[in-house]
């Protein structure tokens, strides 16, 4: 039998689910939220295969394998939907979707908004190579 | 103190430091990396608890797919200016308190528990991949479930769902930009 005892794997399941949790409360970032709910899943996958290996039975492997496939769906989805809001917003902060809630509810607001970002473009110019700048007539006569 | 043991206290102090790593970190892909460490320490854990099948699905699934779909999201994201999306110090404050009481409730019913621990005589070794796998196909042996019924549904599902997020994330027509 093994020689950790089950509570320990428990223990490793729970700190894995509060970081989660702690995660998915904290941060703002979709892409963030989204891991810290794996991590959730984990935590709980964990003390399902514990369970399992220390009564000897089959179902708690079961239930991880469904979970797993079930996370997998939940990954290509959300970051389907992710990639359709980044488009439409160009940011990836959860609070700019108040409009997903119900028409009856008022609107959360957002304490501290973050600060629009700086209008400065990705690529800096280059002017194109190889060609003569267009003289001036005073520049001409400088010789 | 046994290997096996070392190697389990190992294993979870890498896996709770990599979570820890997931929640402080402000770069995405670092997030998505410490990540990569969580999944491979809980996969690592499976099979410390015997249940290498768990494992090595938990390590193709998890660490080969998902998380290179993340990447991917990651990458298709990042191309914006950068913003940090800071969180203030009261949020971390208030969140802490609730992740780290739920933890202690947890934790502290966990370790109350005392005769969890002692797993029925003589039905430590009756689960195997192979029984796995014929109960996921539907044959009964003995005590244990067919789960045939679950395992196509979750297939559908996963059909289902990935020609959804196709559709969701290819690259649409501009409406009017043909003209």
């Amino acid at each position: 039998m093994n020689p950790v005892p089950l509570q320990h794997f428990l223990v490793v399941g729970a700190i894995l689910f509060a970081l989660g949790a702690i995660g998915f409360m904290t941060r703002r970032n979709l892409i963030i939220m989204f891991l810290c709910a794996e991590m959730m899943l984990q935590g709980v996958a964990l003390n399902l295969v514990a369970f399992a290996r220390y009564r000897g039975n089959l179902q708690g492997q079961s239930f991880v394998l469904f979970i797993i496939t079930v996370a997998a769906c939940e990954a290509a989805l959300a970051l389907a939907l992710i990639l359709v809001l980044y488009k439409r917003k160009n940011s990836l902060d959860v609070s700019l979707w108040q409009e997903l809630r119900e028409e009856s509810e008022e609107p959360t607001l957002d304490e501290e908004p973050l600060e629009s970002p700086p209008e400065t473009s990705a690529m800096p110019h280059l002017p194109p190579a190889g060609r003569e700048p267009q003289k001036k007539r005073e520049e001409t006569s400088h010789v | 103190m046994t290997l096996q043991t070392f190697l389990f206290y190992v294993t979870a102090l890498l896996t709770g430091v990599s979570a820890l790593g997931v929640v402080v970190t402000q770069n995405i892909v670092r997030a998505a990396t410490w990540l990569l460490f969580t999944l491979a320490g809980v996969a690592g854990i499976f099979f410390l608890l015997r249940e290498e099948f768990v494992g090595a699905t938990q390590l193709l699934v998890y660490v080969g797919g998902t998380l290179v779909l993340v990447v991917f999201g990651v990458m298709l994201t990042a191309q914006g200016p950068f913003i940090n999306m800071k969180t203030s110090a009261a949020e971390w404050a208030i969140s802490t308190a609730v992740g780290l009481l739920l933890y202690t409730v947890l934790a502290l019913s966990v370790l109350a528990s005392g005769p969890l621990a002692t797993a029925p005589e003589g039905t430590g070794e009756i689960t195997s991949a192979s029984q796995l796998g014929l109960s996921l196909l539907g044959v009964k042996t003995g005590s244990i479930n067919s789960y045939l019924l679950p395992f196509e549904i979750v297939s559908v599902h996963l059909l289902v769902v990935l020609i959804g997020a196709a559709y969701l994330a290819r690259a649409k027509r501009r409406r009017g930009a043909a003209s």
